[in-house]
Parts: structure tokens; C-alpha cells; sequence
């Protein structure tokens, strides 16, 4: 079974719990995973552009009452960028699982 | 300053992109770019923006691709070619630092052979590419007389001849001259003698050269003649080192000689033809009614040379040129009778004597530089065959040959990278320390530099190499064994492709099995996690592909 890319992961995962624009997108992944983990500017308006005609996320007109710049372009995860996640996760989480069974993940390690 | 490199970036991508989210990309940049601190962080970071970018704006040109189903599934290999390229790097950057005694000895063989390419290609530059001080330089040609009773084939005119030509053929819009040799003159300042060297010139060899003074101006062509020519016209260096940069320069008298010329213009910096010692330049002054003398006819030393006239050709030229020199032979048979002239172009006149030399030692060079070629070459052989069993891992776990074979190109690239650039400023150390005791270039014309055509000509010179001892590891990894290599390293060997009967025995003997690579390309990440999504089949010769649970055993180390 074939992966979704790791950065349409994490775009989706940025967004799961609320609307951000370009720049906060790339500020969540690098709380999350780090700096380096982080996508290039170019790669990160590819994903977006490709994820907004693949239909997993949406541009949105609505400024979330946080928003820290409203004059930035927000992206808000669809229902069916939801579901991905979810499947997604699930894989992942099946993966992880064998791992554990095979001994490969100790308890405690990240 | 990057912040317009990735703007002009942008640009290449397509409009509707560009008014839509342009301003907010280049916001993320920015903010992005200003948390980079330090010097090689910003580099790196914008290299890979630099990359990403233009990742972005060729797939939004080439269209985004079904290279995803509905579900966001990755459908196709997924990296995209500069992605591919980047990661090459990165691997490559790795071994290199793995094997550090191996990428010095090749880098500094490739460096040592590029320095010497990049030497002479200076030189070549200087005389052949490197434009003329003139305006229009292509349309000015050097006149010359020949006479075969003395062996003269290009020899310096007589004043009288010159004349003569600049009165009588149309063909040029005006004929100059020169002195070909510089003069030492003493010159008087604060009541202490200085050395100055100085050109005699005809009053029209600035205005037929096209140069402007940057103060004051150059002479007029009356100033020519005897009682007019208590001018002079000094270069830039000149004014710089013994008149104090003085900005009332023009009009002060200066005493040489016993003479008091007045200074009328300075030239722009640089400008300093014929000579690279000239300083100053002075009229001839040649008195008018010398012209008429037999001596002023007999006597050679005026470097002529002229602007072709704007409907004019060198071929028009020569033959206008031809019909006056006949005449001047009929009209004056004691100094003329055998006297005949020529024109050539005057850059390719200026380097006739060094062209044979500088294509013979550019000659040499680049057979020096393919002998390193040579040499990098075994030693990449040599590694190659150390590395089989990565290679061949590499295969297993998903990687295409041509991949691999793309690999260990990109490698051979780095390396002949890094030997460009150290070769670079090998070469220029090297061309600094010859052109300080002789002269390189075209006298008061050109000189070394290392332009935008010498680092060019580096560059093509460090890429070819790369490509030229790259190809042959390149190839190899693509015909080799992948199964014999595989078995052959599992067993503790590491150079194994050359034994034949294994290579008899997979390819096609009986009993022999084949890993055949699951699905191949992609980026390094998901090359790893190839056998998860596609596993390796093992194929009993001639019988159908069936799947296998996974390695029997592990595979140890690469």
C-alpha cells in the first residue's frame, strides 16, 4: 500500500486543528518536527497547490478570530483531507505496531 | 539581495501563480530567511529555496501531474527532478566526507590540471576575447608597407606614405599612427626631475581610436605639426601619482626638456595603448615642410592603422590601399619603386606573434587536464570496486540502475566541482605570478582578468572532466551484476562482479535465482521504505514471479 508524502501529512496535520496561512503552516511543522524538517518555501506552495486540487484542503474566506495576520491567504482541511489523515494515520500506527511486535521500537524511545 | 534572486525566480513560473500567491510566498521567504543566522546557514537555506523554487514553478509550467490519486496517494515515483538532484548531492556530499583521503588526492588532481587550463585560458582571454579599449574596436585595421627587396612583411610606414593614404583612400573615415617604441622624458616637478615615459602620437590617434579623454580633451589633428604641438595628454596614473589627483590639472604648464608643453586632458582610467608603460602622450611635431623631404619617405617608424569608413569592408579597403600605393610607387621610384602595403585587422595584427605560442601551450593544458582525467578515473574504478555492495544494496532496496548510475555521476560532478573552484584560484595564482614578469595581453590594450570567460571556460572545463571520468564508473554500475554481487558480499568479498562464473551462473545458468528491484526511482527516503510497499520477487529462471515474505536474512551493512 503506498504512502501519502510525508509533507501532505504534515500539512494536513497542521491544519487538523484549526485554519493557517503559508507561513503558519511552515511555523507548526517546525514546533513540531523541527527546523530542518521543515519544507522549502517552493516545495511547501507545490504541496499546497496540489492539495487544493486534489481537494484535501481549501482556501477560506473566514479569518479565525486568533488570526495573527488577516490579510494572509488561510487553508482550512476538507472532509475528505480529514478522512486521508485519518487512513493515513491508521497505516501508520499498523506500522508502528509491528514494529513493537518485532522488537524493533522500545517503549520510551520517541 | 537573495530576496530578488527568488522574485526573479518567481517570475518564471506562470502569471495567474504569481498574482495569486507571489506576495505571500516571498512573505513566508522573507520571514523564513531573517531567523537563518551566520553566513553558511543563509547559503544553505537559500540554495534550498533556490532549489525548491524552482521545483515549484517547472511543475506549475509542466502542469502539477497525476502523480496523486483522490486520496492524495502517492501514484507516481514522486521526487521531482531537482528533488532528485538535490539528494544525489546531499549522498554524495556524505561518501566524499566518508573516503576523505580519496576526494583530496582526485580533488587536488583535477585542481592541479584545471589551474593550468585556467592559466593559459587567461592568456588566450587577454589576447583574443577580452574587448579592445576603442569604441567600435572591429572596424579598425593597422596599415603596414611591406617590401620584399628587405624581407619586410609588415613593417612600420614612413610618415610621408601615411599621409599620402589619409589624403588619397576613401575607404577609411581617418588613418592615425604611432611611434611603436615609448619614450623616456624628464619632466620637472616642484623643481625635482622625474622619469616620465611618453608615446609620440599622430594629433587624430585618440578621435581615430574613438576614446574621449575624462578631463580636458585629446589633441586636435593640427596639433600634428611643428608649432602646435605644446600639448600633452596624460594618462589617469599619471595624474594620480605625480599631480596629486590635482582637479585644475587641464590647462597647467608642465616643463620637460626645456620645453613648458600644456597639460590639456587626462584619460580615463586604464587607457594607456600603445604601451602598458605609456604615461603621457605627445604630438610628433613633425615639421611641414618636411613632407616633402626624401628622408620623411625613407625613414619607417610610424605604426599606422585606421577606421574603416562605415560602407566599407576590409576588402574595399585593401583594394582602394592598393590603387594608391601604385601610384606613390610611379611618383616616387628612389624610395617607392618596390614599396607595397597591407591591412589587417588590428586585433588580429596586435596578437599575430602569440598566436602560434598560447594555442600550443593551450594544447598541452588540456592534455594535461585529460591525463588527470585518466587518473581520476582508476581511482574512482578502484573505489567502485570496493563499493559493490552498496551499490548493489542499493539496487535491492528499490533503486533504479540508472538511478545509482546518476548517483555516482552526481559524485564524479561534485568532485570535478571542487576541483574547478580550488583550480580556479590555483590558476589565477598562477597567471598573477607570470603576467608580473612578462607581459600578458595585448600591449596597452588588454589584460589578465579573470572575467566572466575564464570562469566560463573553468566551469566547462570542470564539468566535462566530471563527465569524462564519471562515465566509465557511471557505466559500470549500470551493466554490473546486481544478484552475483549481492551473493558475492554476503559472503565477506567485496569485489565480486568481475568473477565470470558467477556472472555465467545468474544470468542465465540453470538454478540461478534473480532479485529483481522492486519498483525503482524515487527520492532516498522512500527508496528505504521500497520492499514496505513493493517487495523484492525472486524469480526461479523461467517460472512465474512470486512474492517473498521478506530477506531471508538481513542484510549487513553497506
Amino acid at each position: 500500500m503506498a504512502g501519502m508524502t510525508p509533507l501532505t501529512f504534515q500539512i494536513l496535520l497542521a491544519l487538523a486543528d484549526g485554519d493557517r496561512h503559508g507561513y503558519g503552516i511552515i511555523k507548526e511543522i517546525e514546533a513540531r518536527a523541527g527546523t530542518s524538517a521543515a519544507p522549502s518555501t517552493g516545495a511547501l506552495y507545490l504541496a499546497l497547490q496540489r492539495m487544493e486540487a486534489e481537494l484535501l484542503i481549501a482556501e477560506t474566506d473566514e479569518r479565525p478570530p486568533d488570526a495573527d495576520d488577516a490579510r494572509r491567504r488561510y487553508y482550512r482541511i476538507s472532509e475528505s483531507g480529514r478522512a486521508a489523515a485519518r487512513t493515513e494515520s491508521t497505516r501508520l500506527a499498523a506500522l508502528v505496531a509491528t514494529a513493537r511486535d518485532k522488537e524493533l521500537l522500545v517503549e520510551g524511545t520517541p | 539581495m537573495t530576496e530578488s534572486l527568488i522574485r526573479l525566480l518567481l517570475r518564471l513560473g506562470p502569471r495567474h501563480f504569481r498574482e495569486r500567491h507571489g506576495e505571500e510566498l516571498l512573505f513566508v521567504y522573507r520571514m523564513r530567511a531573517a531567523k537563518r543566522r551566520g553566513i553558511l546557514r543563509r547559503v544553505a537555506f537559500f540554495v534550498r529555496e533556490a532549489i525548491g523554487l524552482l521545483t515549484l514553478v517547472t511543475r506549475l509550467r509542466v502542469g502539477l501531474g497525476r502523480d496523486r490519486d483522490n486520496n492524495g496517494m502517492n501514484v507516481r515515483g514522486g521526487a521531482t527532478m531537482f528533488e532528485t538532484a538535490a539528494q544525489d548531492l546531499r549522498f554524495a556530499m556524505r561518501t566524499l566526507r566518508r573516503n576523505p583521503g580519496f576526494a583530496l588526492t582526485a580533488v587536488a588532481v583535477l585542481a592541479l590540471g584545471i589551474g593550468a587550463n585556467t592559466a593559459i585560458f587567461s592568456a588566450v582571454n587577454a589576447s583574443f576575447f577580452r574587448p579592445l579599449p576603442f569604441s567600435d574596436a572591429d572596424r579598425l585595421v593597422t596599415l603596414y608597407e611591406t617590401n620584399p627587396e628587405f624581407g619586410w612583411t609588415d613593417a612600420t610606414t614612413a610618415p610621408a606614405n601615411l599621409l599620402d593614404w589619409r589624403e588619397q583612400v576613401a575607404a577609411f573615415s581617418d588613418i592615425s599612427g604611432y611611434a611603436e617604441f615609448p619614450r623616456q622624458i624628464t619632466a620637472m616637478k616642484d623643481g625635482q626631475p622625474i622619469l616620465v615615459t611618453g608615446t609620440s602620437v599622430m594629433g587624430n590617434f585618440f578621435s581615430t581610436l574613438g576614446v574621449r579623454a575624462a578631463m580636458g580633451r585629446t589633441f586636435r589633428f593640427e596639433e600634428t605639426w611643428e608649432g602646435q604641438d605644446n600639448v600633452v595628454v596624460i594618462s589617469h596614473d599619471l595624474w594620480v601619482n605625480h599631480f596629486g589627483s590635482d582637479p585644475e590639472i587641464v590647462g597647467r604648464i608642465m616643463t620637460s626638456e626645456g620645453e613648458s608643453p600644456e597639460i590639456i586632458g587626462v584619460m580615463p582610467e586604464g587607457f594607456r595603448f600603445p604601451s602598458d608603460q605609456t604615461e603621457l602622450w605627445f604630438p610628433a611635431g613633425w615639421a611641414a615642410e618636411d613632407r616633402e623631404a626624401t628622408w620623411f619617405r625613407r625613414a619607417h617608424w610610424i605604426r599606422a592603422f585606421g577606421r574603416l569608413a562605415s560602407d566599407t569592408d576590409l576588402r574595399e579597403a585593401d583594394a582602394e590601399l592598393q590603387v594608391v600605393v601604385v601610384r606613390l610607387q610611379e611618383e616616387y621610384p628612389e624610395t617607392n619603386s618596390v614599396m607595397g602595403a597591407g591591412v589587417a585587422p588590428m586585433r588580429e595584427f596586435l596578437v599575430k606573434d602569440v598566436r602560434t605560442p598560447l594555442m600550443v601551450l593551450l594544447g598541452s593544458v588540456i592534455l594535461l587536464l585529460l591525463l588527470a582525467c585518466t587518473n581520476v578515473a582508476n581511482l574512482m574504478l578502484v573505489r567502485a570496486n570496493d563499493r559493490v555492495r552498496e551499490v548493489a544494496l542499493r539496487h535491492a532496496l528499490g533503486a533504479g540502475r540508472r538511478r545509482v548510475a546518476r548517483q555516482m555521476l552526481t559524485e564524479s560532478l561534485l568532485l570535478a566541482a571542487l576541483g574547478g573552484v580550488v583550480g580556479l584560484g590555483l590558476g589565477w595564482l598562477g597567471v598573477r605570478s607570470i603576467g608580473a614578469s612578462t607581459q600578458m595581453g595585448i600591449d596597452g590594450a588588454t589584460r589578465l582578468a579573470l572575467d566572466h570567460r575564464v570562469v566560463l571556460f573553468t566551469l566547462a572545463a570542470a564539468g566535462l572532466s566530471g563527465v569524462l571520468f564519471g562515465l566509465a564508473p557511471a557505466l559500470r554500475s549500470l551493466a554490473g551484476d546486481i544478484g552475483a554481487s549481492l551473493r558475492e558480499g554476503s559472503r565477506g568479498s567485496s569485489v565480486g562482479t568481475g568473477d565470470p562464473t558467477h556472472r555465467q551462473r545468474s544470468r542465465g545458468g540453470r538454478g540461478g535465482t534473480r532479485v529483481t528491484p522492486g519498483r525503482g526511482g524515487g527520492s532516498d527516503g522512500e527508496d528505504l521504505l521500497a520492499p514496505a510497499r513493493s517487495r523484492p520477487r525472486i524469480r526461479a529462471p523461467g517460472g512465474p514471479r512470486r512474492a517473498v515474505p521478506g530477506p531471508r536474512r538481513p542484510i549487513s551493512g553497506t
